[in-house]
């Protein structure tokens, strides 16, 4: 209860802030983009909509586009902005001398950017979905998408990435947490960016987190190590991070 | 009361905040915090003053929790603090230095993130938005207030749950004298239709006169006075500090220089503190039997600032900087 309390604290928090409109317009982005393409060819849009692969194809142009950079930019900035609100508010000793555990208000704000990774899963999907039907009730001449929409195969992909965002957020929300200037996490998670996207078809890439939402897309390439396990490693390094984060965030000796 | 209790030989005393030798250093530095002993009495409005880095911030983070505690002891409603954290605070309201709000919510935003914290009736919000005159600012982010309105909202934040104790610091930096009115009457109406405790530092002398009951006087992390604000000056009240208009200033200082701390304010006056009546006729006889002739003579009863000054003034005799 005392846990829920804090989140709902929070949660009001977040409200109209930077953050929050970052988890919306960073959903909608490619959406939008793979959209407007469409819209300006009209004479595959018909065909497309008519494909029975209609949203397989739809799905891979999108996570193609954000798995790559988008996702994982928009976590480093969402994890900045969401500590940031306590930091440019001067507001951590507010919050630090509220009857709240430690424990609950870590958690607390580490559930906060938790669900906002979920609404940010929920939304790029809705924009996914969109950008299937939205031509169908523009123009009179394309159909609705005659695929069944596949629930199962994007429930599958979204979870896939899902954990492979788990390590980069919770490196990026370590990051944050403990350092005051948000050019710092930020800088950090740029460099590990491009890194990653060099080290992506790399034998040794998997020991770089930031790889994992791209390898996805490259599980065939034949300098991928097949026998690396990655939801292991993704799922290792989010427990390693979160606990660090956890421990460094109870032993601080000044709070504010 | 639930509170611990100490006994004088008059009076029955209910502390509310008690510190035994606390101290604390940042690093390998001096101590910024040495052997502090503070005594709050229940129900008084207490005035923490002190030159800056006296140390009196750091105390009070250390009061809050805020900067671990590295020696001594700290109890707040005789419970040491890092034994029930959560159950005391619960019942502190806070402002440590800057008000803290979150600049993009509004005045009933910024109290409703911290009314599902302490999880007091809805009804609170705009009651203590009522209190500080700021219920009229709708959905206005904070961000956009007034320095003044800033400050009342870190107030009304602090009173949202009802707290038995208020912790504040510096509440009136950077208010207008109208402000400064308005907050002081607040908390003295609190303190005293409430029945709330005020610990409040503040480095506005004149201020504090009017407002605090009890007073705690630090430098250089030192307590160096601890009691009523009324006992304070009228202990002092018993010495005066007096102005000779003269002539042959310098002369004048040969002869009473030595003895009394006198100091030459220009060519025809002398000043001297802490006398008492008999002194200034010793001072005025040695002048007259000098052969210099005294114009006028002026006294005045010592107001907090002089006795602050006087009682954090070093052994050489130079005045610590007292300012913000």
């Amino acid at each position: 209860m005392v846990l829920f309390n804090s989140f709902q604290s929070e949660w009001i928090k977040k409200k109209n802030s930077s953050a929050s409109w970052l988890t919306i317009i960073g959903a909608f982005f490619i959406p939008l983009i793979i959209l407007t393409k469409r819209i300006l060819d009209p004479q595959t849009l018909a065909e497309q909509n008519a494909s029975a692969k209609i949203w397989h194809m739809l799905y891979n142009q999108c996570w193609q586009y954000m798995s790559v950079f988008v996702l994982p930019m928009g976590i480093i900035l969402t994890a900045s902005l969401i500590t940031q609100l306590e930091f440019r508010n001067n507001a951590w000793k507010q919050v630090h001398t509220t009857p709240q555990s430690f424990t609950v208000l870590f958690l607390a704000k580490f559930c906060i950017t938790l669900t906002m990774l979920v609404q940010f899963f929920l939304l790029f999907n809705l924009g996914i979905v969109l950008t299937g039907i939205l031509p169908a009730l523009i123009f009179p001449n394309v159909p609705f998408p005659k695929q069944d929409f596949p629930f199962q195969p994007f429930l599958a992909g979204n979870a896939k990435f899902f954990l492979y965002s788990l390590p980069i957020l919770s490196l990026q929300y370590l990051l944050s947490l403990h350092i005051r200037n948000f050019m710092v996490p930020i800088g950090v998670g740029f460099a590990m960016v491009i890194a990653s996207l060099i080290a992506v078809s790399w034998k040794y890439g998997y020991l770089l987190p930031y790889t994992y939402c791209s390898k996805q897309f490259l599980l065939n390439d034949n300098r991928i190590d097949p026998d690396v396990n990655i939801y292991a490693w993704s799922t290792g390094y989010f427990v390693l991070f979160t606990t660090l984060n956890f421990l460094l965030y109870i032993s601080r000796k000044s709070r504010g | 009361m639930r509170y611990i209790c100490g006994f004088t030989k008059r009076s029955f005393i209910v502390y509310i905040l008690e510190t035994k030798a606390l101290s604390h250093q940042f690093g390998a530095g001096e101590p910024v915090v040495r052997n502090l002993d503070l005594k709050i009495p229940q129900g008084s409005i207490y005035g923490f003053l002190g030159p800056n880095g006296a140390g009196k911030t750091t105390t009070l983070r250390l009061m809050l929790g805020l900067i671990k505690k590295q020696s001594g002891q700290i109890e707040i409603f005789a419970r040491p603090l890092e034994h029930h954290r959560e159950q005391t605070l619960r019942q502190i309201g806070s402002m440590i230095d800057s008000p803290s709000f979150y600049g993009h919510l509004s005045a009933y935003e910024n109290l409703l993130v911290f009314q599902k914290i302490f999880q007091c009736p809805k009804s609170r919000i705009s009651e203590v938005l009522h209190l500080v005159g700021l219920s009229r600012t709708g959905s206005k982010k904070a961000s956009r207030f007034s320095l003044g309105m800033k400050q009342r909202l870190g107030i009304a934040i602090a009173l949202l749950h009802n707290p038995s104790l208020l912790i504040l610091d510096e509440p009136t930096n950077g208010l207008d004298p109208n402000g400064m009115i308005e907050i002081r009457e607040m908390l003295i109406r609190l303190n005293r239709q409430q029945g709330i405790s005020i610990l409040i530092s503040s480095h506005l002398l004149g201020e504090m006169q009017k407002l605090v009951t009890h007073v705690g006087i630090i430098n250089a992390g030192k307590l160096v006075y601890e009691g009523t604000l009324d006992k304070l000056v009228s202990k002092s009240g018993q010495s005066f500090q007096a102005t000779w208009e003269i002539d042959h200033t310098a002369r004048a200082m040969e002869i009473v220089g030595h003895k009394y701390n006198a100091v030459k304010l220009d060519d025809q006056k002398i000043v001297i503190a802490d006398l008492t009546r008999d002194q200034i006729g010793a001072v005025n006889r040695e002048l007259i039997v000098a052969g210099i002739p005294v114009y006028e003579i002026t006294t005045s009863h010592k107001d907090l600032e002089s006795i602050f000054m006087n009682l954090i003034t070093n052994n050489n005799g130079t005045l610590q900087q007292f300012s913000k």
